[in-house]
């Protein structure tokens, strides 16, 4: 097996199934091409500045006083502040966007009724970058009110032990769309 | 658990906004009240018409966080993801798919990624076809009758209390 260019930035990356990892090891042990290539790799990641846990945070420090700042200016009350973060595109704090953005992370402060749909309700569904801080036992809370909502975890699934082939680009259709009648 | 993990990792680096006087509970179930129902098929299908393997399934999730799916045999692995953004105007969804596959002479390994999206009514269903859609099917490396793809059957809906 002769692993491409993608196939070890993607084994770099720790992306590559088990099952696959030995032999791409091998592939690199024992082929010239396949070994500069990887080496060139580990070179190029040598080259780029790492990314310590500080810096992100200082520059997290840096984008949250600029909010606040442009937050203070504003007439509107601090609950209906939705939080866009403009930091830097690092690779950490990148991959914290992603997860505020889609995240639930919340803060428990002190209890009030109607107080949480009016927050809510303030924005318009397509303002999802929303972010709370959540306290130590909550944190339990929150994260068991999301496996019982099925709303953690991958999902896998076996296909048979056959040989698959691509057939071509992959495709995103609407039953409309169908070449074929829908399989029975 | 990569949802501890998450929000562990987002704790530690990052501060947030305090929400004054919001409840929990109340932030929780309004949050519900605004989630998403994905339910995917997942089917392996011969010659394109009959269905050889079908698995259902439902996930609950909100606008703009991912539903992932991992599908591995033979000498395939795929791993697919369906984002829904919801707004005003609808849904949109979103479909990545990482292809991972052997040559049945097992020299060469490819790497295939895509991104696909479509506009969707509540409700309305979507197949994905990580491997291509080919009106004969696909056929097999070893010669023989027969021809298998995998189709994923997708369809969102606003949560309904009870399910989850």
């Amino acid at each position: 097996m002769r692993p491409d260019r993608m196939i070890l930035s993607t084994y770099l990356d720790g992306e590559i199934p088990a099952r696959f990892v030995g032999e791409i090891e091998s592939a690199i042990a024992s082929d010239p091409a396949v070994r500069a290539d990887y080496q060139e790799f580990v070179e190029l990641r040598r080259r780029l500045p790492p990314v310590t846990a500080d810096r992100v945070a200082q520059s997290a420090q840096t984008s949250w006083a600029s909010i606040r700042s442009r937050l203070h200016a504003s007439h509107e009350p601090a609950r209906h502040h939705t939080v866009s973060i403009p930091i830097p595109a690092l690779g950490v704090a990148a991959a914290a966007i992603v997860a505020l953005a889609a995240g639930l992370i919340f803060v428990a402060t002190r209890p009030t009724s109607a107080a949480a749909e009016t927050y809510l309700s303030g924005r318009h569904a397509s303002d999802v970058a929303v972010t709370i801080r959540v306290d130590g036992s909550d944190m339990e809370r929150v994260l068991q009110w999301l496996a019982d909502k099925d709303m953690l975890g991958e999902i896998n699934i076996q296909l048979p032990e056959q040989q698959f082939r691509i057939v071509g680009e992959p495709v995103l259709v609407k039953p409309a769309q169908y070449q074929g009648q829908v399989p029975e | 658990m990569r949802g501890r993990r998450i929000a562990v990792a987002l704790l530690l680096m990052l501060g947030a906004m305090s929400v004054h006087g919001v409840d929990l509970d109340d932030l929780l179930q309004s949050l519900l009240d605004r989630a998403l129902t994905v339910s995917i098929t997942a089917r392996v299908t011969e010659n394109g018409r009959e269905t050889v393997q079908s698995y259902e399934l439902t996930r609950v999730t909100i606008s703009g966080r991912a539903v992932r799916l991992r599908l591995e045999g033979g000498n395939l692995t795929i791993i697919a993801e369906f984002t829904p953004y919801e707004d005003e105007n609808g849904i949109l969804l979103v479909a990545e798919g990482r292809i991972i596959l052997r040559n049945a002479d097992n020299e060469e390994v490819q790497y295939r990624t895509s991104l696909r999206s479509v506009p969707l009514g509540a409700g309305e269903r979507v197949v994905f076809y990580p491997l291509g859609q080919s009106p004969s099917g696909v056929a097999m490396a070893d010669g023989a009758a027969g021809a298998l793809n995998v189709e994923l059957e997708v369809e969102v809906s606003p949560f309904v209390a009870g399910e989850g």
